[in-house]
Protein backbone atom coordinates (compact mmCIF):
# COMPACT_ATOMS: atom_id res chain seq x y z
CA UNK A 1 0.00 0.00 0.00
CA UNK A 2 1.55 3.25 -0.89
CA UNK A 3 1.24 6.10 1.34
CA UNK A 4 -1.50 8.53 2.39
CA UNK A 5 -1.47 12.24 2.98
CA UNK A 6 -4.07 14.31 5.06
CA UNK A 7 -4.00 18.01 4.71
CA UNK A 8 -5.58 19.41 8.17
CA UNK A 9 -6.77 23.25 7.46
CA UNK A 10 -8.43 25.41 10.34
CA UNK A 11 -10.65 27.40 9.42
CA UNK A 12 -10.66 31.59 8.56
CA UNK A 13 -10.82 33.75 11.56
CA UNK A 14 -14.37 33.66 12.71
CA UNK A 15 -16.09 36.54 14.96
CA UNK A 16 -14.90 34.49 17.88
CA UNK A 17 -11.46 34.90 17.07
CA UNK A 18 -12.23 38.64 15.94
CA UNK A 19 -13.33 39.26 19.31
CA UNK A 20 -11.68 36.74 21.40
CA UNK A 21 -15.34 35.85 23.06
CA UNK A 22 -16.90 32.63 23.13
CA UNK A 23 -19.28 32.46 20.56
CA UNK A 24 -20.09 28.27 20.49
CA UNK A 25 -20.65 26.55 17.01
CA UNK A 26 -22.60 28.98 14.94
CA UNK A 27 -19.51 32.18 14.91
CA UNK A 28 -19.27 32.88 11.70
CA UNK A 29 -16.60 33.34 9.15
CA UNK A 30 -15.83 37.61 9.24
CA UNK A 31 -14.65 39.22 6.42
CA UNK A 32 -10.95 38.92 7.03
CA UNK A 33 -12.15 35.18 7.48
CA UNK A 34 -13.90 34.87 3.97
CA UNK A 35 -10.47 36.23 2.38
CA UNK A 36 -8.23 33.94 4.32
CA UNK A 37 -10.65 30.78 3.16
CA UNK A 38 -10.40 32.50 -0.53
CA UNK A 39 -6.48 32.53 -0.18
CA UNK A 40 -5.95 28.90 0.72
CA UNK A 41 -8.92 27.92 -1.54
CA UNK A 42 -6.12 29.29 -4.11
CA UNK A 43 -3.30 27.50 -2.82
CA UNK A 44 -5.11 24.45 -3.02
CA UNK A 45 -6.12 24.46 -6.44
CA UNK A 46 -2.00 23.15 -6.81
CA UNK A 47 -2.79 20.63 -4.77
CA UNK A 48 -3.37 16.91 -5.57
CA UNK A 49 -6.55 16.00 -3.51
CA UNK A 50 -9.30 13.05 -3.82
CA UNK A 51 -11.59 14.40 -1.35
CA UNK A 52 -12.41 17.47 0.87
CA UNK A 53 -14.00 16.54 4.01
CA UNK A 54 -15.40 19.46 6.81
CA UNK A 55 -16.35 19.47 9.94
CA UNK A 56 -20.05 20.72 10.64
CA UNK A 57 -19.63 24.40 11.97
CA UNK A 58 -20.95 26.87 9.55
CA UNK A 59 -17.13 28.55 9.82
CA UNK A 60 -15.23 25.49 9.02
CA UNK A 61 -18.18 24.79 6.13
CA UNK A 62 -17.52 27.94 4.86
CA UNK A 63 -13.59 27.35 4.71
CA UNK A 64 -14.82 24.62 2.91
CA UNK A 65 -16.81 25.67 0.19
CA UNK A 66 -14.54 27.82 -0.67
CA UNK A 67 -11.89 25.37 -1.53
CA UNK A 68 -14.37 23.60 -2.42
CA UNK A 69 -15.36 26.14 -5.59
CA UNK A 70 -11.52 26.50 -6.39
CA UNK A 71 -11.00 23.02 -6.81
CA UNK A 72 -14.10 21.97 -7.92
CA UNK A 73 -14.96 19.16 -5.37
CA UNK A 74 -18.09 18.71 -3.39
CA UNK A 75 -17.67 19.02 0.49
CA UNK A 76 -18.32 15.80 2.71
CA UNK A 77 -19.56 16.73 5.69
CA UNK A 78 -18.59 14.88 8.74
CA UNK A 79 -19.50 15.02 12.62
CA UNK A 80 -16.07 13.81 13.81
CA UNK A 81 -14.23 17.18 13.33
CA UNK A 82 -16.10 19.77 15.19
CA UNK A 83 -14.49 22.18 17.63
CA UNK A 84 -13.94 20.88 21.20
CA UNK A 85 -16.96 21.87 23.04
CA UNK A 86 -17.01 23.92 26.26
CA UNK A 87 -19.30 24.27 29.43
CA UNK A 88 -22.46 26.31 27.69
CA UNK A 89 -22.35 28.86 30.86
CA UNK A 90 -18.92 30.43 29.20
CA UNK A 91 -20.83 31.31 25.80
CA UNK A 92 -20.62 35.03 25.29
CA UNK A 93 -17.79 35.35 27.59
CA UNK A 94 -14.70 37.52 27.11
CA UNK A 95 -11.64 35.16 26.21
CA UNK A 96 -10.11 36.93 29.51
CA UNK A 97 -13.13 36.98 31.59
CA UNK A 98 -12.22 35.89 34.78
CA UNK A 99 -15.17 33.32 34.80
CA UNK A 100 -13.50 32.00 31.58
CA UNK A 101 -10.51 31.77 32.80
CA UNK A 102 -11.33 29.51 36.14
CA UNK A 103 -13.15 27.45 33.97
CA UNK A 104 -10.44 27.05 32.06
CA UNK A 105 -7.83 26.56 34.75
CA UNK A 106 -10.10 24.18 36.52
CA UNK A 107 -10.08 22.09 33.01
CA UNK A 108 -6.39 21.93 32.56
CA UNK A 109 -5.13 21.77 36.24
CA UNK A 110 -7.52 18.44 36.05
CA UNK A 111 -5.11 17.45 32.77
CA UNK A 112 -2.09 18.26 35.26
CA UNK A 113 -3.68 15.63 37.78
CA UNK A 114 -3.80 13.09 35.09
CA UNK A 115 -7.77 12.89 35.53
CA UNK A 116 -10.40 11.47 32.52
CA UNK A 117 -13.41 12.33 33.41
CA UNK A 118 -13.08 15.54 34.89
CA UNK A 119 -16.04 18.17 33.87
CA UNK A 120 -17.01 21.63 34.86
CA UNK A 121 -20.31 21.50 33.70
CA UNK A 122 -22.07 20.09 30.34
CA UNK A 123 -18.13 19.79 27.91
CA UNK A 124 -16.59 17.28 26.48
CA UNK A 125 -14.31 15.55 29.10
CA UNK A 126 -10.67 14.39 27.99
CA UNK A 127 -12.16 10.85 27.59
CA UNK A 128 -14.83 11.97 25.28
CA UNK A 129 -12.09 14.29 23.49
CA UNK A 130 -10.04 10.89 23.14
CA UNK A 131 -12.53 8.79 21.68
CA UNK A 132 -13.72 11.61 19.29
CA UNK A 133 -10.20 11.98 17.82
CA UNK A 134 -9.44 8.32 17.97
CA UNK A 135 -12.68 7.34 15.56
CA UNK A 136 -11.53 10.72 13.74
CA UNK A 137 -8.15 9.18 13.29
CA UNK A 138 -9.70 5.47 12.68
CA UNK A 139 -12.20 7.19 10.22
CA UNK A 140 -9.41 8.99 8.05
CA UNK A 141 -7.52 5.52 8.22
CA UNK A 142 -10.09 3.65 6.48
CA UNK A 143 -11.01 6.49 4.10
CA UNK A 144 -9.95 4.47 0.44
CA UNK A 145 -8.68 7.92 -1.20
CA UNK A 146 -4.58 8.62 -1.13
CA UNK A 147 -5.01 12.82 -0.89
CA UNK A 148 -7.34 14.33 2.03
CA UNK A 149 -8.58 17.48 3.13
CA UNK A 150 -10.11 17.84 5.98
CA UNK A 151 -11.19 21.10 7.68
CA UNK A 152 -11.15 21.66 10.74
CA UNK A 153 -10.80 23.68 14.48
CA UNK A 154 -7.67 25.00 16.59
CA UNK A 155 -7.91 22.83 19.38
CA UNK A 156 -9.88 19.65 17.91
CA UNK A 157 -6.83 19.62 15.88
CA UNK A 158 -4.18 19.65 18.70
CA UNK A 159 -6.22 16.94 20.15
CA UNK A 160 -5.90 14.91 16.95
CA UNK A 161 -2.18 15.75 16.85
CA UNK A 162 -1.30 14.75 20.00
CA UNK A 163 -3.09 11.28 19.33
CA UNK A 164 -1.29 10.99 16.28
CA UNK A 165 1.90 11.43 17.94
CA UNK A 166 1.99 9.42 20.81
CA UNK A 167 -1.08 6.69 20.50
CA UNK A 168 -0.79 4.99 23.05
CA UNK A 169 1.23 6.96 25.23
CA UNK A 170 -0.93 9.82 25.54
CA UNK A 171 -1.51 10.93 28.89
CA UNK A 172 -3.70 13.77 29.97
CA UNK A 173 -0.74 15.75 31.35
CA UNK A 174 1.03 15.75 27.94
CA UNK A 175 -1.70 16.13 26.33
CA UNK A 176 -1.53 19.41 28.61
CA UNK A 177 1.92 20.40 27.25
CA UNK A 178 1.40 19.25 23.33
CA UNK A 179 -1.81 21.67 23.21
CA UNK A 180 0.23 24.13 25.11
CA UNK A 181 3.22 23.65 22.68
CA UNK A 182 1.47 24.45 19.69
CA UNK A 183 -0.06 27.29 18.20
CA UNK A 184 -2.50 27.74 15.26
CA UNK A 185 -3.20 30.01 12.79
CA UNK A 186 -6.48 30.66 10.70
CA UNK A 187 -6.37 28.64 7.77
CA UNK A 188 -2.94 27.37 8.42
CA UNK A 189 -2.07 23.61 6.67
CA UNK A 190 -0.85 21.02 8.22
CA UNK A 191 0.16 17.79 6.28
CA UNK A 192 0.27 14.45 7.99
CA UNK A 193 1.70 11.06 5.98
CA UNK A 194 0.28 8.05 6.79
CA UNK A 195 2.25 4.81 6.16
CA UNK A 196 -0.40 2.42 4.63
CA UNK A 197 2.44 -0.13 4.93
CA UNK A 198 1.98 0.15 8.68
CA UNK A 199 -1.78 -0.15 8.61
CA UNK A 200 -2.73 -1.65 11.96
CA UNK A 201 -0.03 0.11 14.06
CA UNK A 202 -1.52 2.90 15.29
CA UNK A 203 0.08 6.36 15.83
CA UNK A 204 3.55 4.82 14.42
CA UNK A 205 2.42 4.87 11.29
CA UNK A 206 1.12 8.92 11.08
CA UNK A 207 4.10 11.22 10.44
CA UNK A 208 4.40 15.25 10.53
CA UNK A 209 5.70 16.71 7.19
CA UNK A 210 4.50 20.50 7.83
CA UNK A 211 2.97 22.18 10.98
CA UNK A 212 0.60 25.01 9.91
CA UNK A 213 2.18 26.83 7.10
CA UNK A 214 0.45 30.35 6.26
CA UNK A 215 2.36 31.26 3.30
CA UNK A 216 -0.44 31.53 0.95
CA UNK A 217 -1.10 34.31 3.72
CA UNK A 218 2.23 36.22 2.67
CA UNK A 219 1.83 39.89 2.77
CA UNK B 1 5.46 46.62 29.15
CA UNK B 2 6.87 44.89 32.01
CA UNK B 3 10.89 45.19 31.32
CA UNK B 4 11.28 41.53 32.65
CA UNK B 5 9.31 39.76 30.23
CA UNK B 6 11.35 38.23 27.57
CA UNK B 7 10.22 37.24 24.43
CA UNK B 8 12.32 35.42 21.37
CA UNK B 9 11.49 34.33 18.27
CA UNK B 10 13.93 31.79 16.36
CA UNK B 11 13.84 30.40 12.75
CA UNK B 12 15.20 26.75 13.06
CA UNK B 13 16.12 25.79 9.26
CA UNK B 14 17.69 22.44 8.74
CA UNK B 15 20.77 22.43 6.38
CA UNK B 16 20.59 21.51 2.72
CA UNK B 17 20.64 18.25 1.20
CA UNK B 18 24.58 16.46 1.84
CA UNK B 19 26.27 13.61 0.67
CA UNK B 20 25.17 11.47 3.15
CA UNK B 21 21.41 12.38 3.47
CA UNK B 22 21.34 9.24 0.94
CA UNK B 23 21.07 5.32 1.57
CA UNK B 24 20.29 5.81 5.51
CA UNK B 25 23.45 6.26 6.55
CA UNK B 26 24.90 6.91 9.89
CA UNK B 27 26.25 10.77 9.21
CA UNK B 28 28.91 12.52 10.56
CA UNK B 29 30.32 16.19 10.74
CA UNK B 30 31.90 16.00 7.80
CA UNK B 31 29.64 15.59 4.61
CA UNK B 32 29.10 18.84 2.75
CA UNK B 33 26.07 20.28 0.69
CA UNK B 34 25.78 18.59 -2.65
CA UNK B 35 24.54 21.19 -6.03
CA UNK B 36 20.91 20.50 -5.14
CA UNK B 37 21.61 20.80 -0.68
CA UNK B 38 23.29 24.16 -2.73
CA UNK B 39 20.41 25.38 -5.08
CA UNK B 40 18.33 24.97 -1.58
CA UNK B 41 20.80 26.70 0.58
CA UNK B 42 20.24 29.80 -1.60
CA UNK B 43 16.19 29.68 -1.86
CA UNK B 44 15.93 29.33 1.71
CA UNK B 45 18.82 32.69 2.51
CA UNK B 46 16.50 34.78 -0.31
CA UNK B 47 13.36 33.94 1.97
CA UNK B 48 15.41 34.59 5.21
CA UNK B 49 16.37 38.43 4.23
CA UNK B 50 12.70 39.60 4.77
CA UNK B 51 12.32 37.69 8.27
CA UNK B 52 14.24 40.98 10.39
CA UNK B 53 16.51 38.16 12.33
CA UNK B 54 19.57 39.50 14.33
CA UNK B 55 21.82 36.78 14.29
CA UNK B 56 22.39 33.30 12.67
CA UNK B 57 23.69 30.93 14.61
CA UNK B 58 25.02 27.45 13.14
CA UNK B 59 25.70 23.80 14.08
CA UNK B 60 29.95 23.74 12.69
CA UNK B 61 29.31 20.84 10.75
CA UNK B 62 30.35 21.42 7.18
CA UNK B 63 26.85 21.11 6.28
CA UNK B 64 25.10 23.33 8.08
CA UNK B 65 28.26 25.46 8.06
CA UNK B 66 27.51 25.59 4.35
CA UNK B 67 24.24 26.82 4.79
CA UNK B 68 24.83 29.11 7.16
CA UNK B 69 26.98 30.80 4.96
CA UNK B 70 24.50 31.21 1.81
CA UNK B 71 22.37 32.88 4.97
CA UNK B 72 24.86 35.23 5.93
CA UNK B 73 25.90 36.08 2.33
CA UNK B 74 22.19 37.04 1.58
CA UNK B 75 21.93 38.74 5.11
CA UNK B 76 24.56 40.11 5.86
CA UNK B 77 24.11 38.96 9.92
CA UNK B 78 26.91 38.40 11.76
CA UNK B 79 27.35 34.40 12.02
CA UNK B 80 28.45 32.58 15.48
CA UNK B 81 29.55 28.69 15.35
CA UNK B 82 27.85 27.01 18.19
CA UNK B 83 28.52 23.52 19.19
CA UNK B 84 25.77 22.98 20.84
CA UNK B 85 23.39 22.84 17.82
CA UNK B 86 25.44 20.09 16.15
CA UNK B 87 23.91 16.82 15.13
CA UNK B 88 23.36 13.96 17.13
CA UNK B 89 26.35 11.84 17.25
CA UNK B 90 26.25 8.37 16.59
CA UNK B 91 28.77 5.49 17.45
CA UNK B 92 31.99 6.86 15.83
CA UNK B 93 32.26 3.31 14.71
CA UNK B 94 29.05 3.04 12.50
CA UNK B 95 29.40 6.65 11.12
CA UNK B 96 29.00 6.54 7.23
CA UNK B 97 27.40 3.15 7.22
CA UNK B 98 24.24 2.24 6.48
CA UNK B 99 21.60 1.54 8.80
CA UNK B 100 20.41 -1.40 7.45
CA UNK B 101 23.56 -3.51 8.23
CA UNK B 102 24.08 -6.20 10.65
CA UNK B 103 26.11 -3.67 12.81
CA UNK B 104 23.71 -1.04 12.25
CA UNK B 105 20.82 -3.29 13.20
CA UNK B 106 22.13 -4.43 15.98
CA UNK B 107 22.39 -0.96 17.67
CA UNK B 108 18.84 -0.21 16.88
CA UNK B 109 17.93 -3.27 18.56
CA UNK B 110 19.45 -2.79 21.62
CA UNK B 111 18.57 0.78 21.32
CA UNK B 112 14.92 0.13 21.37
CA UNK B 113 15.53 -2.43 24.52
CA UNK B 114 17.24 -0.02 26.50
CA UNK B 115 14.69 3.28 26.01
CA UNK B 116 14.43 3.46 29.38
CA UNK B 117 17.78 3.25 30.78
CA UNK B 118 19.41 6.79 31.16
CA UNK B 119 22.85 5.26 31.82
CA UNK B 120 23.23 2.96 28.53
CA UNK B 121 25.14 3.51 25.50
CA UNK B 122 26.00 0.98 22.49
CA UNK B 123 29.61 2.88 22.31
CA UNK B 124 30.21 6.30 22.27
CA UNK B 125 27.42 7.77 21.09
CA UNK B 126 24.57 10.62 22.52
CA UNK B 127 21.24 8.37 23.87
CA UNK B 128 17.98 10.05 23.95
CA UNK B 129 18.75 11.34 27.46
CA UNK B 130 22.03 12.74 26.03
CA UNK B 131 20.29 14.53 23.52
CA UNK B 132 17.77 15.80 25.66
CA UNK B 133 19.81 17.63 28.39
CA UNK B 134 21.61 19.18 24.91
CA UNK B 135 18.65 20.30 24.17
CA UNK B 136 17.02 21.81 27.15
CA UNK B 137 20.69 23.44 27.11
CA UNK B 138 20.75 24.66 23.89
CA UNK B 139 16.67 26.71 24.63
CA UNK B 140 18.62 28.18 27.82
CA UNK B 141 21.35 28.87 25.62
CA UNK B 142 18.92 30.73 23.13
CA UNK B 143 17.10 33.09 26.26
CA UNK B 144 20.45 33.83 27.75
CA UNK B 145 21.56 35.34 23.59
CA UNK B 146 20.81 39.03 23.61
CA UNK B 147 19.06 39.11 20.46
CA UNK B 148 15.46 38.87 20.13
CA UNK B 149 15.01 37.39 16.62
CA UNK B 150 17.79 34.18 16.14
CA UNK B 151 18.53 32.13 12.85
CA UNK B 152 19.67 28.92 14.01
CA UNK B 153 21.02 26.26 11.27
CA UNK B 154 20.97 22.45 12.51
CA UNK B 155 20.12 19.39 11.68
CA UNK B 156 17.22 16.92 11.75
CA UNK B 157 17.61 15.05 14.96
CA UNK B 158 18.97 17.55 16.92
CA UNK B 159 15.86 20.00 15.63
CA UNK B 160 13.33 16.75 17.05
CA UNK B 161 14.88 16.83 19.96
CA UNK B 162 14.54 20.97 20.69
CA UNK B 163 11.03 20.15 20.08
CA UNK B 164 10.77 17.04 22.10
CA UNK B 165 12.17 19.28 25.13
CA UNK B 166 9.73 22.57 24.42
CA UNK B 167 6.75 20.48 24.05
CA UNK B 168 7.20 18.05 27.20
CA UNK B 169 8.42 21.21 29.75
CA UNK B 170 9.41 18.10 32.29
CA UNK B 171 11.56 14.65 32.52
CA UNK B 172 9.63 12.81 29.16
CA UNK B 173 10.52 8.91 29.37
CA UNK B 174 12.77 7.72 26.55
CA UNK B 175 9.46 6.21 24.49
CA UNK B 176 7.80 9.38 24.65
CA UNK B 177 11.24 11.10 23.37
CA UNK B 178 11.46 8.49 20.62
CA UNK B 179 8.28 8.30 19.44
CA UNK B 180 7.93 12.24 19.01
CA UNK B 181 10.90 12.38 17.29
CA UNK B 182 9.48 9.49 14.67
CA UNK B 183 6.58 11.45 14.24
CA UNK B 184 8.40 14.53 12.87
CA UNK B 185 9.77 14.12 9.40
CA UNK B 186 11.84 16.68 8.60
CA UNK B 187 13.18 18.62 5.01
CA UNK B 188 16.33 20.30 4.08
CA UNK B 189 15.86 23.81 4.00
CA UNK B 190 12.78 23.88 5.78
CA UNK B 191 11.87 26.09 8.48
CA UNK B 192 10.57 26.04 11.70
CA UNK B 193 9.53 28.80 13.73
CA UNK B 194 9.21 28.67 17.33
CA UNK B 195 8.70 31.60 19.51
CA UNK B 196 9.37 31.87 23.43
CA UNK B 197 7.26 33.98 26.10
CA UNK B 198 8.16 33.83 29.55
CA UNK B 199 5.01 35.06 31.22
CA UNK B 200 3.17 32.56 29.70
CA UNK B 201 1.98 30.33 32.80
CA UNK B 202 -0.88 28.19 31.23
CA UNK B 203 0.72 27.62 28.57
CA UNK B 204 3.94 25.90 27.50
CA UNK B 205 6.72 28.89 27.25
CA UNK B 206 7.89 27.67 24.26
CA UNK B 207 5.48 27.12 21.47
CA UNK B 208 5.75 25.76 17.92
CA UNK B 209 4.12 28.16 15.34
CA UNK B 210 5.36 26.67 12.10
CA UNK B 211 7.11 23.46 11.54
CA UNK B 212 8.99 22.86 8.16
CA UNK B 213 7.66 25.58 6.03
CA UNK B 214 9.21 24.79 2.63
CA UNK B 215 7.36 26.95 0.62
CA UNK B 216 10.23 28.52 -0.73
CA UNK B 217 10.80 25.55 -2.39
CA UNK B 218 7.58 25.29 -4.58
CA UNK B 219 7.80 25.46 -8.45
CA UNK B 220 11.56 24.13 -7.74
CA UNK B 221 12.73 20.73 -8.59
CA UNK B 222 14.44 20.82 -4.97
CA UNK B 223 11.46 19.23 -2.97
CA UNK B 224 11.24 15.56 -2.21
CA UNK B 225 9.05 14.01 -2.85
CA UNK B 226 7.35 16.88 -4.75
CA UNK B 227 4.13 15.61 -5.01
CA UNK B 228 3.77 15.43 -1.41
CA UNK B 229 4.52 19.27 -1.15
CA UNK B 230 2.07 22.51 -0.28
CA UNK B 231 2.91 24.86 -3.37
Amino acid sequence: MSNKRVYSIRHGESESNATSTMLGANSPLTDTGRAQAENVAERMKHVAFDVLISSTYPRALDTARAIGVSTNKPVVKSDLFYERTWPSTTLGLHYQDQKKREVEKAMFDSYARGETEYRVADEETYSDLLLRAQAARDYLESRPESSIVVVTHGTFLRFLHAVLQLGDQLTPQLYRNLHGGHGTYNTGVTLYEVDGEQAGMSSAKWKLRTWMDVAHLAE
Amino acid sequence: MDEERVEKLVYFIRHGESTQNFGNVFQGPDSVLTERGKKQAQFVADRTRSLGAEVVLTSPFIRARETAQTIVAATHLPLVEELLFREFSPPTSLIGKPRNTEEGRNYIRKLQANLTNPEWRYADEENYFDLHTRAITALQHLLERPEHKIIVVTHAAFMRALLTAMMTEGEPSGETMRQLMRFIKPMNTGITICRYRSWAVQRNKWRLLTWNDHSHLADTDLEDPKTYDLQ
